[in-house]
């Protein structure tokens, strides 16, 4: 695994325990036939884990930096716009050979 | 004025509105192909989180989710996880993937993976991939698009006639603007067809209360307890809606994540900072919302409402055209045609580019100029259209069965993305042999003696096929290029620079 630092390697674990939980073996321990008040418990309990993955989510976006690309992004942008007026100046050149 | 009248006035509207996007974003100066193929990689974080938004949801999210919750119950609700994951795939996967794309000056991914792994079997397959999701997406949204006018016009509107107004709409903008005329519309529609969800929700919440003069929770009750225990608990494992095909079919549904046509958006965004948007606030929240709460309130509550659907994707049309008042009646409509024609402008749009940059200029004409390839991108566009339309009318099974291989085929290609972002180590020759032996297993697992073993879907098992082929043959073979390792674990690793 390239660019993971060992201290946020756990959040991927959580991530594997809460697709295992939302649509694995986890949904069997709340497939009973009652009802949480107007609402089946099965029902519920998928309520809860969307709940949860937006937690996981958030987590994500302020406390993980593993997927960030910021620094990278910069030198992106800069080299795309040195290309662009690479290209703009061989068009003047050619605009003006013609000329 | 009546129902009809308003429909095709507003329907009228929208398309113009359409129209007027596809000629003004046609007026660009393409100075290097991705200026037209990308938009310039220049579009703005909400416009690509609408429009990934509204080319995922397709007719499917609008009629199909709520008529098979009306049928399956909670066991087929607990596969909305594929919600949320898609969400997390967005964050985790598309920031370095654009970083690839936009580093490495690739346009398709073809391109990306490609020149990645320097295989011409990967770029071949993706093209078939993205061919896969192209033709029949594009064909059965246009036919739904058609449907659904006749069925809320009362007939006075044939689904042939529906269906050729708005794909020669379609091709027209996706033709004149390319990606970014797709881009803007979606983002449109997008708004449009969460509004027409939200209104559909709300419908089916008051017409449920009227029935109980105890409110709307009561007789939601009442409606699910009516149906069984078997509506509302999940069924013995191996059988279809047990927690496996659950697993596999949440996970093969992501597969539109990693389709060919979603891998051109991202690189179309202007920042990685779209991704976040996407993931968490339209994905997670905003579509969570929609897929939990208002397709089951559709679905489910839609059992004390309509009862004997012969079709149970004609629910929704049902409560829009008996329930729902002239303004709404109207709104929902145009939410539901947006969300047909966002999914065929997508697909359109993208799959042009890559037949265009990944056949054309590949094979034919190394050298086309920037000009000549957006030329042939727009030809591209009515080439696709037709092939669709011709395979629609001959063939309308097959396209089906198409639509459904294709999530199967491009959840195929996850480990060619995580090669490419997180796991260096993965080989070329692991990659091919893994595409060959998924596909030729989601085949055997759906046409062979026995659909679904084990009650795991075709995607699940080529997905677990795939994986352990790629695990085998990666050990047995040697890593990518040095060069080809700097160009992209390079920018965040420095183990590879």
């Amino acid at each position: 695994m390239s660019g993971i630092p060992k201290k946020e390697k756990w959040i991927l674990w959580v991530l594997l325990i809460w697709i295992l939980m939302a649509g694995g073996p986890g949904l069997v321990l709340f497939s009973k036939p009652e009802f949480i008040g107007y609402f089946p418990e099965l029902y519920i309990y998928c309520i809860v884990m969307w709940i949860i993955a937006i937690v996981i989510h958030l987590f994500f976006v302020f406390k993980i930096k593993f997927w960030r690309v910021d620094e990278q992004e910069k030198e992106i942008k800069q080299m795309e716009a040195d290309q662009l007026a690479e290209i703009l100046k061989k068009q003047e050149e050619e605009v003006s050979s013609i000329g | 004025m009546d129902n009809f009248t308003a429909l095709i006035i507003a329907t009228a509207a929208y398309l113009a509105v359409c129209i007027f996007i596809g000629i003004y974003t046609s007026r660009v100066k393409v100075r290097k192909a991705s200026d037209f193929f990308l938009a310039g990689g220049g579009l703005h974080p909400i416009v690509v989180s609408l429009a990934m938004m509204a080319t995922v949801f397709s007719a499917w999210f609008i009629l199909g989710h709520q008529g098979t919750t009306y049928l399956q119950g909670v066991p087929y609700i607990a596969h909305f996880m594929h919600i949320p994951l898609m969400g997390m795939i967005s964050l985790l996967f598309f920031p370095r993937l654009w970083a690839v794309a936009r580093r490495n000056g690739n346009i398709t991914p073809s391109e990306l993976f490609g020149n990645y792994f320097d295989s011409e079997l990967v770029r071949i397959l993706i093209v078939v991939v993205a061919a896969l999701y192209a033709v029949p997406y594009v064909a059965l949204q246009l036919r739904g698009a058609g449907y659904t006018l006749e069925t809320l016009s009362g007939g006075r509107v044939t689904a042939f006639s529906g269906a050729i107004v708005l794909g020669v709409v379609v091709v027209l903008y996706v033709f004149l603007g390319g990606l970014k005329a797709a881009a803007y519309t979606d983002s449109i529609q997008g708004v449009l067809l969460c509004i027409g969800a939200f209104l559909l929700g709300a419908t089916t919440i008051g017409a449920v209360a009227a029935l109980n003069p105890e409110g709307f929770f009561p007789q939601f009750k009442l409606g699910i307890e009516a149906q069984g225990v078997g509506y509302y608990t999940l069924p013995s494992l191996g059988e279809t809606w047990s927690w496996p095909y659950i697993l596999s079919i949440a996970l093969a549904t992501c597969g539109i994540y990693f389709s060919p046509s979603y891998m051109m958006l991202v690189t179309s965004a202007r920042t990685t900072k779209t991704f976040r948007w996407q993931g968490i606030v339209i994905m997670t929240c905003i579509m969570g919302f929609m897929y939990f709460i208002f397709s089951a309130i559709v679905g489910m509550g839609g059992r004390n409402i309509v009862t004997d659907l012969a079709n149970t994707d004609a629910l929704s049309l049902e409560v829009v055209f008996n329930y729902m008042p002239p303004v709404a009646f109207v709104i929902t409509a145009l939410g539901i045609l947006a969300a047909m024609n966002s999914t065929a402008a997508g697909y359109l749009a993208n799959t042009s580019t890559i037949f265009a940059r990944d056949l054309y200029v590949r094979y034919i004409n190394k050298d086309a100029p920037p000009r000549k390839q957006v030329f042939m991108g727009r030809m591209m566009v009515l080439v696709i259209v037709i092939i669709a339309v011709i395979f629609s009318v001959a063939v309308l099974d097959l396209l089906v069965l198409l639509g459904t291989f294709a999530t199967a085929f491009g959840l195929l290609l996850a480990p060619a993305i995580f090669a490419v972002t997180y796991c260096p180590r993965i080989t070329k020759q692991a990659i091919n042999l893994g595409l060959i032996c998924g596909i030729v297993t989601v085949m055997f697992t759906y046409f062979g003696p026995v659909r679904y073993p084990l009650g795991i879907h075709m995607g699940g098992w080529g997905l677990i096929v795939n994986v352990a082929v790629v695990a085998v043959v990666t050990k047995l073979t040697a890593p990518p290029s040095k060069e080809a390792l700097a160009r992209t674990h390079g920018m965040w690793d420095e183990r590879y620079r």
